[in-house]
């Protein structure tokens, strides 16, 4: 398990996608730092500003600025969704899984393997992403205030397990189908709200028939969306229960597909 | 019979209702170069991988390296394989490729990768990304990969498949040196049955799903019919003459023909004819070759 995770970690960034995600995450969050001090500065009327925005501080602080960037889904989450699927599937792509799967006594520990580096990748571009938030603050605010907060690291540490759980839900995917095609247009419909968007609709159904309840709240996608910094016990315990529970079933229907299923 | 290295018993891959192997039981023997033949969709490819472990069969049993069943896992390490195409990544080097096998493998080493590299012959690739190899280059690299961890068994499914006369020999080259400096054992697929003549030990050949003949070289040999082709100036008397010998022949084209007949029967025809009044300008003894030998086992042309 340790040589095959030894071998996707060192994989995992000599693929293109990882550095191009790179480049655009450095890129999306400047522009997005700009557009927020651009608006902050030029504008007469605040309050209209901190409406646009959703934000009732009149101060861009570190936990606000996460959650208007990374706690939006978005952007960030497309690219992590591409990124997994692009690794997970590339050596079924290339025929290279071919040449190992043979040789290993588990073939379930090749997608165990995968799980454990997307979830170390997922950590890496969440902190290279908080890092250029800090210089962001630095460049275009007055600094990264709060930072040292423990509601910035509460928020910031659940929204990272967030992403793990759906980097993990995708790769699964992505695994599961053994087609970069499925597994990006799902990762994409994940990761851009589609999923939340559909279940709305659902929603509208199910009220209409007596019962009164919110789908999204129990997903990935929508448990990062309503991640409040500073929320309750009872709300993140939710959150982590949800994102537990979609990460592990995920991961264990790739896995079993992963021994049972021949290589083609 | 030496010691087996592969046995399969019955071993048998459906997919629905359709048999892509059927009841394939094959002997392959520690160190033998094992020619594996057979048309496309014949079930070659289905075997092997079967054999790789990236297929299950649907029934029937496998022993390899004296283990069965679960136990073959255990042994997993000692099989290398090239099936269908080398599985290599295009943007990396030939030692990058090679450098992922051998961490999944857990033997990394500079040294035992260019030793790899040597040994197929792209030692002197650099750099350069596999996805601007030539074929033959991708085939070398893909049995390289095959060649991580050192395996006692090497399972190449058409390996020579669409390369040039050049890539094929360099291949050639190199799955000879591994079976004879070596003793790897060997099971190979391929079309091109002149090459795998000049390189095979024994033979299986399958058709439709079905191992319909095993036997070693020296029995394919044996098993292959003689002919001699004569050079003659009078058909209607030859013909008379070979008649009353009670052989048969067939016309090549005028005043050639070409006889069913052992080759030590040579120097007998020749006198024959000669006695019988007809000039012998030409005797040539030939054997039957591969490919002629498996059409006729398999009765058909197609793909051969």
């Amino acid at each position: 398990m340790l040589k095959l995770l030894r071998m996707d970690m060192h994989r995992l960034p000599k693929g293109l996608a990882f550095k191009i995600i790179l480049i655009l995450l450095l890129g999306e969050f400047t522009l997005t730092a700009f557009a927020f001090s651009f608006m902050m500065n030029r504008a007469d009327d605040l309050t209209e500003v901190y409406q646009i925005l959703g934000i009732s501080s009149d101060v861009m602080t570190a936990p606000l600025f996460l959650r208007l960037t990374l706690g939006q889904l978005g952007d960030f989450a497309m690219y992590m969704a591409i990124f997994v699927v692009l690794f997970s599937n590339g050596d079924f792509h290339s025929g290279f899984i071919k040449s190992i799967a043979g040789q290993v006594k588990s073939r379930s520990m090749l997608g165990a393997s995968k799980f454990i580096s997307v979830m170390i990748y997922t950590v890496f571009y969440f902190c290279v992403s908080v890092l250029i938030s800090i210089i962001e603050l630095a460049v275009f605010f007055d600094g990264p205030k709060e930072l040292g907060s423990g509601d910035f690291w509460q928020y910031a540490l659940l929204l990272l397990f967030m992403y793990i759980s759906m980097s993990v839900v995708i790769a699964a995917i992505a695994q599961f189908f053994r087609s970069n095609l499925i597994g990006i247009i799902s990762g994409v419909a994940i990761s851009i709200g589609l999923i939340s968007a559909i279940l709305n609709l659902v929603n509208m159904l199910v009220k209409k028939i007596g019962f009164d309840i919110d789908l999204a709240e129990y997903t990935i996608t929508g448990s990062i969306k309503s991640l409040q910094i500073g929320g309750s016990i009872g709300d993140y315990t939710q959150h982590i229960v949800v994102c537990l529970v979609y990460m592990i079933v995920a991961a264990a229907a790739a896995l079993i597909s992963y021994n049972k299923r021949d290589i083609a | 019979m030496s010691e087996l290295v592969l046995e399969t018993a019955q071993l048998t891959k459906a997919f629905g209702k359709k048999k892509a192997v059927n009841g394939v039981s094959l002997h392959v023997e520690k160190g033998s170069v094992y020619g594996f033949i057979g048309k496309n969709g014949a079930g070659k490819t289905t075997f092997m991988k079967m054999v790789c472990g990236l297929s299950a069969p649907t029934s029937g049993s496998m022993t390899i390296f004296g283990q069965t069943g679960a136990g073959i896992k255990s042994i997993r390490h000692k099989i290398g394989c090239l099936i269908e195409d080398p599985g290599i990544f295009p943007k990396l080097s030939a030692f990058e490729n090679l450098r992922l096998k051998c961490l999944a493998m857990g033997c990394y080493d500079k040294d035992y990768i260019n030793g790899l590299l040597e040994k197929v012959g792209l030692a002197d690739t650099g750099k350069k990304h596999t996805g601007r190899f030539s074929l033959g280059m991708r085939q070398r690299l893909g049995i390289a990969m095959a060649l991580v961890g050192e395996p006692e068994l090497l399972v190449l499914d058409e390996p020579i498949n669409g390369l040039d006369p050049q890539g094929i020999a360099e291949v050639r080259e190199t799955i000879h040196s591994l079976s004879e400096g070596s003793g790897i054992t060997i099971l190979i697929s391929s079309h091109i049955l002149d090459e795998l003549a000049k390189i095979a030990t024994h033979y299986g050949i399958i058709n439709e799903g079905v191992l319909i003949k095993e036997m070693s070289a020296e029995e394919m040999l044996e098993a292959r019919t003689d002919g001699i082709d004569i050079r003659i100036d009078n058909f209607g008397k030859a013909s008379e003459v070979l008649g009353n010998m009670g052989l048969s022949f067939r016309l090549l084209e005028p005043f050639h023909i070409s006889v069913d007949a052992d080759k030590q029967r040579a120097a007998e025809i020749n006198r024959a004819l000669v006695t019988g009044g007809v000039e012998v300008s030409e005797l040539v003894i030939h054997s039957e070759d591969l490919e002629s030998y498996y059409l006729k086992l398999t009765g058909g042309v197609q793909n051969a």
